[in-house]
C-alpha cells in the first residue's frame, strides 16, 4: 500500500524569501548559455508544509527537461530556467513544481 | 433523445460568457440553423435543421434557467423538444464551456450529423461573442479584481506574490538605465507606453547583486523591495509615513537592471 506523507510537505508557503536564493544564482543563469539551457537544481525542506530550507545551483543541460520528486521531507527539483521569463517567471515555475510534486 | 456533446475554451473573463449567456434571445438569435426569433408571448426561435434533402423546420418556444455554473436553454416545439445545457468552468485564468445538445422529436435518428454541427457552432458563436464583448465592460470588470489582489501584495510575504504573479501576465522586458531620478524616473517612462493602472515591475542586474520589485497602483507605490548585497528594504505603504520611505527607497535606486513588467488579467 502507498503511503502519503501530504501533511508533512504539501506545499503552503515559504519561511524563507525564495527571491533571495534565486538572486544569488541569477548571474550564473544570464551568464555563459551557449553550452546548454540553464537549469535551476536544488532540494526544497519542508517542515509542516512550510519551505524552510532552501538550496539553488544553476547547471546547463542540453536539452529542456523538468524533473521533480519527493523524499521525506525534502522535494528535489530540476526546473528550465529561462532569462527571458526573469526571476518572477522562475519562482513561479518553482512554486508550481513545489506544488505538483508527488 | 438523441444527445451531442461540444466543449470549448473561452479566452475572456467569466463575467463576458456570462453576460452573453443570460442574454438569451440574443444569444439564440446567434445559434446557426435559426430562421427567425419572436419575442412576442415569451421567446420564441424558428430552427430549420437540414439533413440530405430535408429540412426540419419548427418554432421552439425557449425557456432560460441559470444557476451558478450552468446555463439551459429549453425549447419545446409543436414536433419536437430540443435542450442545450451549457457549464462553465473556471481554472485560473481558463474558462471552459461544456455545451450539451439533447434533441427528441421528428428526424431524431437522421440528425445526429446535424446535431452535433449544431453544438459545435453554438459553442463558437458563445466563444466570439464572449471575446468581442464591449472593451468598455472588461475593463470595468479588470479595474475591480485587480485592485483586489493587488493591495495584497506584500514583498516580505513570497505568496502574497504567488498569487498576485499566476494571474498576471509579462508584457514588457528590456534593459533600462536608471539615472538620476531612480526609479521614478522609469515609472514614469513605463507609464507613457502601458495604460494598465497597476504595474508590477521588477529589475535586477546581470550579476543578480542587486535588484528590485515595485508593485505600482497609478502614481502611487503601493509596495516596494530593493535588495543589494548590504541587505534589503522592503516597504508596505499603508500610511502617509510608508508612502515616504517608499519614495526614498525607489529614488535612490541607480544602475543598469534588466527590467520586467507584469499587470494582472481578469479571471480569480
Amino acid at each position: 500500500m502507498l503511503i502519503k506523507n501530504d501533511k508533512t510537505t504539501a506545499f503552503k508557503s515559504w519561511r524563507l524569501d525564495p527571491f533571495e536564493e534565486l538572486q544569488r544564482v541569477w548571474g550564473a543563469i544570464t551568464g555563459d548559455t551557449s553550452l546548454g539551457i540553464p537549469h535551476i537544481v536544488g532540494r526544497a525542506s519542508f517542515v509542516g508544509g512550510n519551505v524552510s530550507g532552501l538550496e539553488i545551483k544553476v547547471v546547463l543541460h542540453t536539452e529542456e527537461g523538468e524533473l521533480v520528486f519527493k523524499d521525506g521531507n525534502d522535494v528535489y527539483f530540476i526546473i528550465p530556467a529561462n532569462p527571458q521569463d526573469g526571476l518572477e517567471g522562475i519562482y513561479m515555475k518553482l512554486n508550481n513544481a513545489l506544488r505538483n510534486a508527488r | 433523445m438523441k444527445r451531442k456533446s461540444s466543449s470549448i475554451s473561452i479566452n475572456a473573463p467569466k463575467e463576458a460568457v456570462e453576460s452573453v449567456l443570460n442574454d438569451a434571445p440574443s444569444f439564440i438569435t446567434n445559434w446557426p440553423y435559426v430562421v427567425r426569433v419572436s419575442m412576442k408571448e415569451g421567446l420564441k426561435a424558428e430552427i430549420m435543421m437540414p439533413r440530405f434533402l430535408f429540412r426540419f423546420r419548427d418554432v421552439y418556444r425557449f425557456d432560460h434557467h441559470a444557476d451558478y455554473n450552468s446555463h439551459i436553454y429549453d425549447g419545446r416545439g409543436a414536433k419536437g423538444h430540443v435542450a442545450l445545457v451549457v457549464t462553465l468552468k473556471e481554472w485560473q485564468k481558463e474558462i471552459s464551456a461544456v455545451l450539451e445538445l439533447s434533441y427528441k422529436g421528428k428526424g431524431e435518428f437522421w440528425l445526429g450529423k446535424t446535431l452535433q454541427n449544431f453544438v459545435e457552432s453554438i459553442g463558437s458563436v458563445l466563444k466570439e461573442l464572449a471575446e468581442n464583448r464591449p472593451v468598455q465592460e472588461q475593463i470595468q470588470t479588470y479595474s475591480r479584481v485587480r485592485g483586489g489582489t493587488a493591495v495584497n501584495v506584500d514583498f516580505a510575504d513570497p505568496m502574497s506574490v504567488a498569487n498576485f504573479l499566476s494571474k498576471s501576465r509579462m508584457i514588457h522586458s528590456g534593459l533600462h538605465i536608471l539615472g538620476e531620478e531612480g526609479l521614478l524616473g522609469l515609472a514614469s517612462e513605463l507609464r507613457a507606453t502601458m495604460p494598465d493602472r497597476i504595474l508590477y515591475v521588477s529589475g535586477i542586474t546581470s550579476d543578480g547583486t542587486s535588484s528590485f520589485k515595485v508593485l505600482l497602483d497609478g502614481s502611487r507605490v503601493l509596495a516596494i523591495e530593493h535588495r543589494t548585497q548590504e541587505g534589503v528594504k522592503a516597504v508596505k505603504v499603508e500610511n502617509d509615513e510608508d508612502a515616504k520611505v517608499a519614495f526614498d527607497v525607489a529614488a535612490g535606486i541607480r544602475g543598469a537592471y534588466m527590467v520586467n513588467v507584469w499587470v494582472p488579467v481578469g479571471g480569480v
